[in-house]
């Protein structure tokens, strides 16, 4: 477990995350990540595109700790990542938010904060003056019902509450999968400015989206996937923007591997 | 294709029953290769597994697990003390026996749906405990603790012997393992199968699941009841010690180790309560430590249960199964599917009404004061942001959920609140699901069929053919065969629309059809509702895939915190102030 | 002379150990997603150590904690060596697992102990007169132990960080392991908690019932009742159950009709249950729209 004291300031000059050659393959079957090479560098806001089945909840589930790749290696800030049954990264201030947001709705919104610090040591009063502070930014509609059960949330509502439930952990590097599945885009940028606002504070943030349609006016870097396969990598001003908006529609993007080359 | 290898399967699986039960009334009568303990033990494991092949394959075909079918061996007991005493023949006490039975079954079945797995257990189990009070303290037709005796049973003037009750018992079991095992492969298995799988979707092809739970219970119920009856001619003399909550527990074993839903499994794991036991009757504390690591063995190391597991692990090396292919191509999808709608008997006039829907649930306003109207071979669209109420306006078109006193909704004339949510197809109302929810243990093929078994069809066209039509204009005949977890999501998606295409319906309810699917996939779709609506099909679109429905749609409608914010034609939507704001957020931009 | 008094007390006081079972089976059911049927027998088990504590000469306070301990490491053992690599997800599979369990610590039980009836001292000798009423004091120690133990899970899963992981582990086991909780520490902790309930259980039955290796047989099936009646998810539901089954089963065997009391009482939870499906105090699923 971490120190209470711990804090972003103590980032090593190691890159948040390391993939190498990763891969994966479901039982003998579905191989859902190839040879997946990604360096996450401190202080980047990447995005990951990837049409559905193109391996994205996988890429997501393996670095947030909580499937082992099949192949390749992993590396969380310059050391290599173990991965066990038992629990996820949070120890090493990697945080996963997970695809469908996987809220404990029958729990309270404070103890849905509360767990969000389980790996963090420190005092009663500490973690409450914390959670203030995490909450500052966050809507009314969730500071002011901390004792109102998850599952009675809006569906945005429930989003920023899983953002708010990473944010209390300290996070050095944030992964989020899918964080606008099923919102409307009004919801979708209250979370993406609340992950702005992370980002500021120093957290490294990674997300994995369908369509990067709100997205992209906030990320510095991209990566596109496509069927378990990485195909595009870059800083966003890289690649046109249609062809990124293209990609939450398009199953297949061979315009974007040959435009990409030519720089047109 | 599927179809045939699974009835050949079945063909084997009789042959193999039918040779068991041959052989093993050779042994015990004519060849003599058995002595009388043998022949006790090999009597017992016959009886034993027909009640074993009732348990299992209730759990495996209606996910129902009982606790409580030993009151049913009872029940047959006992009628055959009771009625034989009172000298009835053993045909008109096996038929009341089964009727008594059948009839406890049928109404626990009945509220199989309102209950999870382990309460409805709990539920069998509450009715072993009944059983057993009531074996124990209604002295004048079960003779209490002192039990009965059971008169011997006589066929056509024949007082049966022991060997012959031996043989009696081998033969009622291969017959009954036969039956069984042509019921679950065959229709009422799938109907049952469909309803455990998926419950909404099997109640939108119209199913009835409660009468399905009910119908396999009675059935189960019915058959442990025939063991009861052959059992009490076994031994003579039965009494409470019998129908103990232990050996109800031991079928449980039976078929867990056995195999759940397998009937050389249900056999074979007869055979270990039965036979174990035998063993060592001596040291009986030990037995039962034996039995239970054993059963724990199993558990661990082949969960599938002993006979699925070897299975599992020879097949592979036996057959090489191919993955299957994605359909076909695509190409003339749309106009050979418009040909074949028009050609279909639907009629083609009925308009969809909806005035008023309000739903409240508890505090919550889900719906307030709906309405929307589907003319004839229209495509509506609802949109509106999430929790804006969309799922709630489909359940309540499903009968799923009732609208608050003073709503309107019929469909050609029919008026949808009354009628029952198994209804829907009758009346001509197919429904498509965000997340395909197939029946997981049926093949594709057998999905569409059962969806066209209670459609309208054209005169002279059976089911089968209906849905084989299906499959071809989908392109999915390939994949027929194929259970849907082999499918990827896209091609789920589109087993979906078939099986609510073979329903035969008028209007199509597609709930966020587009979710999932990749550009290909979407543009493929697009393309088969512009089909459905050139026949003259209506189509209510629910979906977020903005671009798709205001291409797609006559109509739009715009839900926002329950309430209808806007409707009008795409065109209208697209520039209307109070949809950019709830839906497309607060600054301008393309969505 | 009115009986309805005494009845009710003595009810009371069986519901307090059905209470205290069917507590254990929740917080068992919940965190691992297990019916434990041998939960009865982890607590006769370790009223056997005790007793046998006792024999040797140890105080009666050592004994009763010995069982309670016991009873608690037997679960997590139990949790370790089988219903882990059994694998999530296999609710029915781990029921017959643990019927399969149950048969095999009663006949452990035999083997080592010996199937006659062993007499168990009451934890508090002696009989109090109150309002005319003469209780013992056993049947109070029991009523009051029960209820200071359900006090104290209620506030260590309510007001601690871990008891507060422990529920949410129960409602989601992926969502935990993302928040860094261990799920296997959660799950041990979840079958120690449950068993040494049951322990409890058993110590404050067994002077009354006398030691045998069927004493929970039929408290487990009373606890059951308990449980469905108030909601397998639901701690509060399982004791409320616990206790109302332990007052009605008094009531129906002395008032109905002593041959007939399981079938009373089962009755009554089924016409609960088609009531209210998943049992009287079901946390009420909140419809999503």
């Amino acid at each position: 477990m971490r120190e209470a004291g711990e804090s972003a300031a103590t980032v090593p000059a190691a890159p948040p995350l390391r993939l190498r050659a990763v891969g994966h393959r479901y039982g003998a079957g579905v191989v859902a990540l190839r040879d997946i090479d990604l360096d996450v560098e401190a202080g980047t806001f990447t995005l990951i595109l990837g049409a559905n089945g193109a391996g994205k909840t996988t890429l997501a589930n393996v670095m947030g700790g909580m499937l082992k790749p099949s192949s390749g290696s992993v590396e969380a800030f310059g050391a290599p990542v173990r991965y066990t049954e038992n629990r996820a990264l949070n120890h090493l201030g990697i945080v996963l938010v997970p695809e469908r947001r996987r809220l404990f709705y029958r729990l309270t919104v404070r103890e849905n904060v509360m767990l969000g610090a389980y790996s963090i040591k420190e005092s009663r009063k500490q973690l409450d003056e914390r959670m203030r502070a995490v909450l500052q930014p966050f809507p009314s509609s969730i500071r002011d019902r901390l004792d109102v059960v998850a599952g009675s949330l809006s569906g945005g509502e429930q989003q920023l509450l899983a953002v708010a439930r990473a944010l209390i952990a300290k996070p050095r590097l944030v992964i989020l999968d899918e964080p606008s599945l099923g919102l409307a885009p009004r919801a979708i940028e209250a979370v993406y400015d609340l992950l702005a606002g992370a980002r500021e504070q120093g957290a490294t943030l990674v997300v994995i989206e369908q369509s990067g349609a709100v997205a992209l006016q906030y990320v510095s870097h991209i990566a596109i996937l496509e069927r378990g396969r990485e195909i595009y990598r870059g800083t966003v001003g890289s690649i046109s923007q249609e062809q990124i908006l293209a990609i939450g529609y398009v199953g297949h993007v061979e315009s974007v591997e040959t435009t990409s080359g030519e720089a047109s | 294709m599927a179809q045939a290898r699974r009835l050949l399967a079945a063909r084997w699986r009789v042959a193999a029953a039918l040779a068991v039960g041959i052989l093993a009334y050779l042994a015990t009568g004519p060849l003599l290769l058995t002595d009388r303990y043998e022949n006790f033990v090999i009597t017992t494991v016959a009886i034993y597994a027909i009640v074993t092949i009732s348990v299992s394959e209730l759990a495996a075909l209606s996910g129902i697990w009982s606790v409580g079918h030993m009151s049913f061996v009872a029940v047959g007991a006992y009628s055959a003390a009771y009625l034989g005493g009172h000298g009835y023949p053993l045909p008109v006490i096996v038929l009341v026996a089964m009727l008594v039975a059948a009839a406890i079954g049928f109404l626990l079945g009945l509220t199989a749906g309102r209950f999870e797995i382990l309460y409805l257990a709990i539920l069998t189990l509450a009715l072993a405990l009944v059983a057993g009070e009531v074996v124990g303290r209604w002295v004048a037709v079960t003779g209490g603790d002192q039990g009965a005796s059971v008169p011997p049973a006589i066929i056509l003037g024949h007082r049966l012997t022991l060997d012959e009750i031996t043989s009696l018992a081998i033969l009622t079991a291969t017959a009954v393992f036969i039956v069984v095992d042509l019921a679950a492969q065959g229709g009422p298995g799938r109907r049952w199968l469909a309803v455990k799988n998926q419950r909404t979707a099997a109640v939108a092809i119209g199913l009835n699941p409660a009468l399905a739970n009910a119908s396999a219970f009675a059935a189960s119920a019915a058959i442990a009841a025939v063991a009861g009856v052959v059992l009490a001619l076994q031994i003579g003399y039965i009494s409470p010690d019998f129908f103990s909550l232990t050996s109800a527990i031991n079928f449980i074993v039976a078929a867990v180790v056995g195999g759940v839903g397998s009937t050389a499994g249900s056999l074979l794991g007869t055979a270990f309560i039965v036979v174990l036991p035998e063993l060592a009757r001596s040291t009986k504390d030990l037995q039962v430590i034996v039995f239970g690591v054993l059963t724990i063995a199993v558990l661990l190391f082949v969960p599938e249960g002993i006979v699925p597991g070897t299975f599992r692990r020879i097949t592979p090396l036996l057959i090489r199964r191919r993955r299957p292919t994605i359909v076909d191509s695509d190409t003339g999808l749309a106009s050979e599917l418009e040909e074949w709608l028009k050609g279909r008997p639907v009629a083609r006039d009925a308009e969809l009404v909806v005035e008023k829907v309000s739903v409240r649930f508890g505090g919550l306003i889900a719906n307030q004061n709906v309405s929307l109207r589907i003319p004839p071979g229209n495509v509506v669209a609802l949109i509106g942001p999430n929790g804006a109420g969309k799922t709630t306006f489909l359940n309540v078109l499903g009968g799923f959920v009732r609208p608050l006193e003073g709503a309107v909704a019929s469909f050609g004339g029919h008026d949808l609140l009354r009628a029952s949510a198994r209804r829907r197809p009758g009346v001509g109302i197919g429904r498509t699901f965000q997340h395909a929810e197939l029946f997981g243990e049926l093949t594709v093929e057998e999905t569409v069929r059962l969806a066209a078994a209670g459609a309208r069809r054209p005169a002279g066209e059976s089911a089968a053919v209906s849905a084989a039509a299906v499959l071809d204009l989908l392109r999915l005949t390939r994949v027929a065969g194929e259970r849907p977890d082999a499918l990827p999501f896209g091609v789920q998606k589109r087993v979906d629309i078939a099986r609510a295409l073979a329903t035969g319906p008028s209007l199509v309810v597609m709930d966020e059809p587009f979710s999932g699917l990749d550009l290909n996939e979407q543009q493929q779709l697009h393309e088969l509702i512009l089909a459905f609506r050139r026949a003259g099909i209506s189509v209510l679109l629910v979906d977020h895939a903005i671009q798709e429905v205001l291409s797609l749609a006559d109509r739009v409608c715009v839900l926002d915190y329950g309430r209808l914010i806007a409707e009008g034609t795409p065109v209208e939507i697209q520039s209307s102030a109070a949809v950019q704001e709830a839906y497309f957020g607060r600054k301008e931009k393309s969505a | 002379m009115n009986e309805l008094p005494a009845v009710l007390v003595s009810g009371v006081v069986s519901g307090a150990t059905y209470a205290l079972l069917g507590l254990g089976i929740v917080i068992i059911f919940r965190s691992t997603d297990v019916v434990n049927f041998a939960i009865g027998d982890f607590g006769t088990f370790g009223v056997y150590v005790a007793f046998a504590l006792l024999t040797r000469g140890l105080p009666l306070l050592i004994a009763a904690i010995a069982a309670v301990g016991v009873a608690g490491l037997l679960g997590v053992a139990t949790e370790r060596a089988v219903v882990r690599p059994l694998g999530p997800g296999k609710t029915f599979a781990a029921l017959v697992l643990t019927l399969a369990l149950s048969l095999i610590l009663v006949s452990l039980a035999g083997q080592l102990f010996g199937h006659q009836p062993e007499p168990f001292p009451a934890l508090v000798p002696g009989h109090v007169a109150i309002l005319g009423l003469v209780v013992a004091w056993q049947k109070i120690a029991t009523a009051a132990l029960a209820v200071v133990a359900m006090a104290v899970i209620a506030f260590f899963m309510r007001f601690t960080r871990l008891g507060v992981a422990m529920r949410a582990a129960a409602e989601d086991h992926y969502a935990a392991r993302v928040v860094g909780i261990n799920r296997g520490l959660v799950a041990a902790i979840a079958w120690f908690i449950g068993c040494a309930l049951a322990g409890l259980a058993a110590l404050l039955l067994a002077p009354d019932a006398t030691l045998t290796v069927t004493l929970m047989v039929a408290p487990l099936f009373r606890a059951f009742a308990g449980v469905f009646l108030g909601g397998l998810e639901s701690m509060i539901g399982a004791a409320v159950g616990g206790f109302a089954i332990g007052v009605l089963d008094d009531l129906a065997g002395r008032y109905v009709s002593a041959s007939f009391r399981d079938t009373f009482v089962f009755a009554i939870i089924v016409l609960v249950l088609f009531l209210r499906p998943a049992g009287l105090l079901a946390a009420q699923h909140r419809q999503r729209v």
